[in-house]
This record gives structure tokens, sequence and C-alpha cells, in this order.
């Protein structure tokens, strides 16, 4: 993840070693106060970009959110009903990650897939 | 006997020790060293280099990637600022210097002013005792603002002077270029604490990370620069408030 201002790169983050954690929190990168934290300014040059890997970590980490690897193993193991609802899960999770162009994290449309 | 200070109680000096993290946010230390490669191999493009242009403060490929980057952010994981700004006390009591009806952002740790120190354990090229100035480095580092016009640099407008880098801890062409000369033997065995700044009025505030920038000067094997440990020193005072607990 890059946050670049004036397309200068200010802050960047391995997948996964995120020190903002949503978009508002980015957004607030734009204001520039005064001593007296009057605002004074708001900048149009925040922006940020993401890399295949922090896109492959989201989609991990949304994927383990409801099936941990111990409990993919057992509903592997399993088969039936379970399996077939957990590969239209990771299907649709995976469909999501390999857009392109790649998806933003925090718009949302991740946490809309659900099993 | 002890010393006084100018509020007739016993002065003693303190430091809050604030770490200093790699770019996945782990202490730097021996068995995780940070190293950063020159830029330019040419001595004298490296002496002379300072910052003009916005491609000069970030590697664009391999910024934050040691081994391989020549610029490098080290987070400071924690108080940030050179001083007492943000936060304020409204009670008198165990050395809090506000009152309900005048609020204080004093603290003992500000006493001296905005008193810093970097310190490092730095490694310079490879190999033992190369002799002073066989190996170096040209170098500077920047720090980030939040909340300012620019984070890396100090244009007090919305568009930035790149010839103003914010660096640490103040703002001067020196600062923009510094010559070190080491060594780095072995896994780094020969260790020391350097002193790469110490100043009573460092200007930052809101700030999250040290910018290391490696302009260079040779090969990798005489100019990468590796740090091996560091941390960002706030110096403070007691009893210099003449205040009950202070």
């Amino acid at each position: 993840m890059l946050i670049k201002e004036n397309g200068l790169i200010i802050y960047k983050f391995p997948a996964g070693k995120y020190n903002f954690t949503n978009q508002e929190e980015v957004d607030a990168l734009k204001n520039v106060y005064d001593d007296d934290l009057e605002l004074v300014y708001t900048k149009d040059n925040i922006t940020i970009e993401w890399d295949i890997a922090d896109i492959n970590w989201f989609a991990g980490q949304h994927i383990e959110k409801y099936y941990p690897l111990w409990k993919q193993s057992n509903i592997t193991r399993e088969g039936g009903d379970n399996l077939t609802t957990m590969n239209t899960f990771i299907d649709a999770v995976r469909t999501w990650s390999n857009q392109d162009p790649l998806p933003d994290p925090w718009d949302g449309t991740l946490e809309e897939i659900t099993p | 006997m002890g010393i006084l200070t100018s509020a007739a109680k016993n002065k003693r000096d303190f430091t809050l020790q604030v770490p200093l993290l790699t770019a996945s946010n782990e202490p730097i230390g021996w068995n995780n060293r940070i190293t950063i490669m020159p830029r330019y191999t040419d001595s004298s493009t490296a002496h002379s280099k300072t910052f003009t242009a916005a491609g000069d403060y970030t590697d664009p490929s391999n910024h934050s990637v040691s081994g391989s980057g020549w610029s490098y952010d080290v987070k400071v994981d924690w108080n940030s600022s050179g001083s007492g700004w943000y936060n304020y006390t409204y009670d008198t009591n165990s050395g809090r210097r506000g009152s309900s009806s005048s609020p204080s952002n004093g603290t003992s740790l500000f006493d001296y002013g905005s008193f810093v120190s970097l310190y490092l354990d730095l490694g310079i090229g490879d190999g033992p005792h190369p002799g002073v100035g066989t190996n170096y480095c040209h170098m500077s580092v920047l720090y980030n603002q939040a909340g300012a016009y620019n984070a890396l640099q100090y244009t007090a407008s919305p568009t930035p002077n790149y010839t103003q880098a914010r660096t640490f801890p103040d703002h001067s062409s020196g600062a923009q270029n510094i010559k070190l000369s080491g060594q780095h033997y072995g896994a780094h065995q020969y260790r020391q604490y350097f002193c790469l700044a110490d100043v009573q009025s460092w200007g930052g505030a809101a700030t999250s990370y040290l910018r290391f920038i490696n302009h260079g000067g040779g090969a990798s094997s005489k100019s990468k620069l590796t740090i091996a440990g560091g941390a960002l020193l706030i110096h403070g005072m007691g009893g210099a408030s003449s205040g009950a607990d202070n």
C-alpha cells in the first residue's frame, strides 16, 4: 500500500502491516490546520495505490474470517453441501481479487461476499 | 549535594528512549538489520547531491525494501513530537501542572526545550578496520509531519519546494548531505552507538517515521548503509517546575 502526496510516496506499508485501516483515516491527511486548529487548507493530492500483495492479503483475511484453515481442512475432508458452499465463496473472493484494475479493499465490495 | 534548578529543587535528568521499527513494525536490531543501498556509485555525484526534485525523495522501485532500495522509512513507534503540544491537563496532583481554570501542556520531558537525539548502531560498506574514510556514504535523514502542507518538505504552502527537504532534526543544506564513514565486519560484529543528531530545539511534530536516504558514494561494498539498532531519545529534566511533585 502506497499513500502518495503530489505523486511522492509519503507512506509505504507491506501487505497487512498498515497503520491506516480505512479511507477516513487517510482522508484526515488532507486537512491542514493552523496553530489555532483552524482548517486552512484541504489537500486534493493525496492518493492511495494498492499492490496485488495487498489485495491478496485482504482476500485471504476475508476467506479465513469465515473459513479458518482448520475448518477448510475439515470441510474438504467431509465433502457435501458445505464443501460446495465454501468453494463458491472462495471462488467469489478470488474473482474479486483478480479484477483488473485491482479492486479497492476499503469500498465494502469484499465484505458483501459472504458464504 | 545535587544541582538545583531555578525552582530550587534537585535537577534530575532523564531520557525517554523511543524505539525505531522496520517497515514491518518490528524492532530494528542485530538480527533485524536494515540495509540501504547507495543511490549513486559515482563519488562526485553523491558528494554534491542535495534535494532538488520529487525523485530525490524516494527510490521509485524499492522504497523501504532492505537490501535493494536507496530510501527507507524507519518508523518512530511513539512519542513523535519534539514538544508538549497536544494534551492538556486540568489537574494539579501527582506532577500534573494544570488547574481547573488554567490547563497546562507542560511536562518534565520538555523542560529542556525540545531536546532530542538520534542514536544509531550503523555499519557502512563491508569489512573490518578499513581506515577512516575508506568506506563511506553520503546520506540524509528526513522526517514526515502529518498535518503540514507537505509531509516531507517544510514549504508553507500547498505547492512543495523540493529543495526544502524536511531534514532531521534541523533544516539545513548540510543536513541534506551528511558524509559518514565506518565499517561493517561480518554479521555486524563490531558495534557501537553513534550519535547522528543531538539538538535542543527539534521543531518536529506528528512524525511517524524517519526517512533514510543513501545518496551513495561508491559501490555497495563501500557505501551501503546498515542500521542495526537505534533510538530516538527525548531528553527531560525533573525539578524545573515549582509544582509540589514536579
